[in-house]
């Protein structure tokens, strides 16, 4: 278990040090001169120069990556270009905030996503079954901030049950994760539903339920427990998406997180803040995954004998 | 006996209503104003930072010497008085007294340090500021302005709001997080930045000339314009920066709110590159000119969120002259048609493209796209009108980085560009200069049309060397003459300035300058 564990967390680092190459590599390839663009219009040749110059951006591609690589292995990952502030410091004031929405997104589709796959797949066919897929199949086809706003309208507009954007309390927290959620719930009831429909095929559900277990008893003691590889990689998988959905939803509810500074990152060229969010995004992404492989140890006894 | 008794319960009427509410009004002071807007600001740092989302905070924290009224003319800030000595020098008589919110002494070394900070850093606002040499102390509370080379609109950039003085204490303190810690003497004080959320600022108590009426203004970031209108309605916030178009006339109806709007400052324009064949020929362009529609993409596309252009420059900048553009290039397919065809552009092959010797009208269009207001839809709008008149093009767009970055380079492959520009000191030399003299081809200036007209740079550089206002004038209007007949650019629209407001908030109007919003006169009634 251990020597698996270092192997997947050396694998992991790997991923991270190739992302950032590859990160470098895409910004070096797009059009668009960061440096013109934040000297603006009326910059001189002189200025575009002493800048890019300040900013080590006249160095080859390999030398900048040798660098910025030996620099976040001190702690350091730079300073934005744009903003004039640390990337640390933008990220350290974003992160949380996306953190707290991502993890309130996920909670809302654990609590609603996966009851209402079970529910769905244990009593397949019924009208519960139909109207839960319907519900998710919605959820799968509306955009993100086409809900957001819906749900602003009707909450915020109408009923002025909730503030229609930002952060303060936990009030200010509800229709972005609702909005947020909307997309993972759907995806993960559907998952959940198909992979329990397919356990319950199975000859040791039959022969459960010939020895007189009850159906309910069934479907939680002996299918749900195997169906859940599937489920957990699928919700695995959700965390990332919900931290890319952040993008359009902080948008959408002027919440201060990670999705907003990496867009603004991208539009002006700013390529240590980009670097930076890229860096904790994939970061968490390779982290969450790498849980999903662990748990499976957990949940599976075959995955950790192999 | 009825008539009296309706006139007495009126005249009682009037007197229980608006007795009160005069009182009311006279009562000021106090209450805390929330601006909501699409962006956040980038830095508060006004030596590095020139564009609006920061320009639009400090500028109500830090003031320059001077500063420039709405019809052109210079007033005095924390200059009372200045004089020219000599075409490249002017002198600054500094008012004394003035502290800065952190306790320094504002005086001619604090002038100095904020200049110097200027001109040292590869910055925007050095761009700005054309020749600027330095600053000269004369004596503890006098300064010289000084230039490389004479140049005339001297006074109109030293009251930019980028010029404003900033604390040479808070400076050093704060060195290169200043951005985050603006210090000036302005009417408004900094209090706080959330990244990405809000910037709050406070009233000044002990500033020097009349005081603030606000307690306190919070800049909140909503970057969804249909949740920035929302969060209007709701009460979230009281003033709505950029509206959408399409919900003004509803906000124009609802009694709860006003819109207000101001004449703004940038010209978005169709430009053609003069080198590049076939927009080398002059009857090209104006047949090409004449076959937009100005007023159907004004009435359609921008939904009355703009005003027609009255030529290349704002009319609220120091040496516009009306062009009469409507007049020399009226819209009118056939017409342009007919133009075309003198040129020797007719259709032979009947494939609804004209030609000529065997070759196809085809022009390259450069586009812009997500930097203007509506900017795509009117590149498609004027593609679409110049295919009536059988000219194909073919119009490409990229991101905005790109874009920009495109149109810096020496060379540009396309005929046809659009962009949009604001004279941001005010001055016609600011917008002329850099655009049509032969001396300033990209990327040194943004002479972009790559026009060259010895007479247009003879003028344009008299113009710049002279204090003389009038001169100037008289220069300029010659000048924007000469280009509205070679027909370098089509303006497609003059930027409003428009904000909507809860009707408790009075006394904020937009400025022509998108950059600044003064808030010192704004009061809440309560």
């Amino acid at each position: 278990m251990i020597v698996y564990l270092i192997k997947r967390i050396l694998a992991s680092v790997g991923v991270v040090l190739a992302m950032a190459f590859l990160v470098m590599l895409i910004l070096d390839l797009v059009p668009g001169d960061p440096v013109v663009i934040m000297l603006g219009e009326n910059a001189t040749e002189d200025m575009v120069r002493e800048l890019r110059r300040q900013l080590g951006l006249d160095q080859p591609l390999l030398v900048r990556y040798v660098q910025y690589i030996w620099k976040v292995v001190q702690g350091d990952i730079g300073r934005s270009v744009r903003e004039m502030a640390p990337v640390s410091k933008l990220i350290g004031d974003a992160f949380p905030n996306t953190l707290l929405l991502t993890a309130c997104g996920m909670f809302l589709t654990l609590l609603i996503g996966l009851p209402l796959g079970l529910i769905s797949g244990a009593k397949s066919g019924s009208w519960l079954d139909h109207s839960s897929r319907i519900t998710s199949l919605a959820g799968l086809c509306m955009p993100v901030f086409w809900i957001g706003l819906v749900l602003m309208f009707i909450f915020s507009l109408k009923l002025g049950w909730f503030p229609v954007g930002g952060t303060g309390s936990w009030l200010h927290l509800i229709l972005p994760s609702v909005t947020l959620a909307s997309y993972s719930v759907a995806s993960l009831a559907r998952m959940t539903r198909s992979s329990l429909l397919e356990v319950m095929g199975e000859d040791y559900i039959r022969t459960a339920r010939a020895k007189g277990l009850a159906y309910r008893a069934v479907v939680v003691r002996h299918a749900f427990g195997n169906a859940l590889i599937p489920i957990v990689t699928v919700f695995g998988m959700q965390v990332g998406h919900l931290m890319g959905g952040a993008i359009l939803t902080e948008t959408v509810f002027a919440w201060p997180g990670m999705g907003r500074l990496m867009v603004g990152a991208i539009l002006d060229r700013d390529y240590p803040l980009l670097q930076g969010t890229i860096l904790v995004f994939a970061s968490c992404y390779i982290f969450i995954n790498l849980l999903v492989d662990l748990s499976y140890g957990l949940i599976d006894p075959q995955v950790s004998g192999k | 006996m009825k008539t009296r008794l309706s006139i007495f319960v009126a005249a009682t009427l009037m007197v229980v209503l608006i007795v009160p509410s005069l009182i009311l009004a006279s009562s000021k002071g106090g209450g805390r104003l929330i601006i909501g807007r699409p962006s956040d600001a980038i830095s508060l740092d006004s030596n590095t930072e020139t564009t609006a989302p920061g320009a639009i905070v400090y500028s109500n924290i830090i003031e320059p010497l001077v500063s420039m009224d709405k019809v052109g003319n210079i007033t005095p800030l924390l200059a009372h008085e200045y004089k020219i000595i000599s075409p490249d020098r002017i002198r600054f008589f500094l008012r004394k007294g003035i502290k800065f919110h952190d306790g320094t002494p504002f005086n001619a070394k604090a002038v100095k340090y904020t200049y110097d900070r200027g001109i040292n850093e590869p910055a925007r606002w050095k761009a700005l500021f054309g020749p600027i040499k330095g600053c000269d102390i004369v004596d503890d509370f006098t300064v010289d302005i000084v230039t490389e080379v004479p140049y005339g609109p001297t006074l109109a950039s030293v009251a930019m709001c980028y010029t404003g003085i900033i604390s040479p204490t808070a400076a050093e303190k704060y060195g290169k997080d200043y951005g985050r810690n603006p210090v000036g003497t302005g009417p408004f004080k900094f209090k706080e930045w959330k990244t990405k959320a809000h910037i709050t600022i406070v009233r000044n108590e002990d500033y020097w000339g009349d005081k603030a009426y606000l307690d306190e203004v919070v800049f909140k970031v909503i970057p969804e314009a249909g949740a920035r209108m929302m969060a209007l309605r709701t009460g979230d916030i009281d003033v709505a920066m950029q509206p959408t178009p399409s919900e003004l006339p509803a906000f124009r109806k609802d009694p709860k709110f006003a819109v207000a709007e101001t004449m703004g400052m940038r010209i978005i324009y169709i430009g053609f590159h003069t080198e590049l064949p076939p927009t080398d020929n002059q009857k090209i362009r104006q047949a090409l000119s004449m076959a937009v529609d100005v007023k159907g993409i004004l009435d359609n596309i921008l939904e009355g969120s703009a005003v027609a252009p009255q030529g290349y420059l704002a009319p609220a900048v120091f040496g516009f002259k009306d062009m009469d553009l409507q007049k020399r290039f009226p819209y009118d397919s056939k017409k342009a048609k007919a133009k075309l065809a003198e040129a020797g552009w007719k259709d032979t092959d009947g494939d609804g493209i004209l030609d000529k010797d065997g070759k196809k009208l085809s022009l390259k269009f450069l586009g812009t796209k997500a930097r203007y207001p509506m900017d795509a839809e009117i590149c498609e709008a004027v593609q679409a009108m110049w295919k009536q008149i059988g000219v194909d093009v073919s119009l490409e767009f990229f991101e905005w980085a790109a874009t920009f970055t495109m149109l810096r380079k020496p060379t540009l492959d396309y005929n046809i560009f659009c962009l949009g520009w604001v004279t941001t000191n005010r001055d016609a030399d600011y917008s002329l200069y850099a655009m049509f003299h032969s001396d300033q081809f990209s990327p040194k200036g943004w002479n972009r049309n790559r026009y060259v007209n010895p007479e247009v740079d003879k003028l344009l550089d008299e113009a710049r060397s002279s204090q003389n206002r009038e001169e100037r004038k008289a220069r300029y209007a010659k000048i924007q003459d000469i280009l509205a007949d070679m027909a370098l650019w089509i303006p497609i629209y003059n930027s409003k300035e428009i904000l909507v407001i809860n009707k408790k908030v009075k006394g904020l109007m937009p400025d022509p300058l998108e950059y600044i919003l003064p808030l010192k006169p704004v009061w809440i009634e309560k």
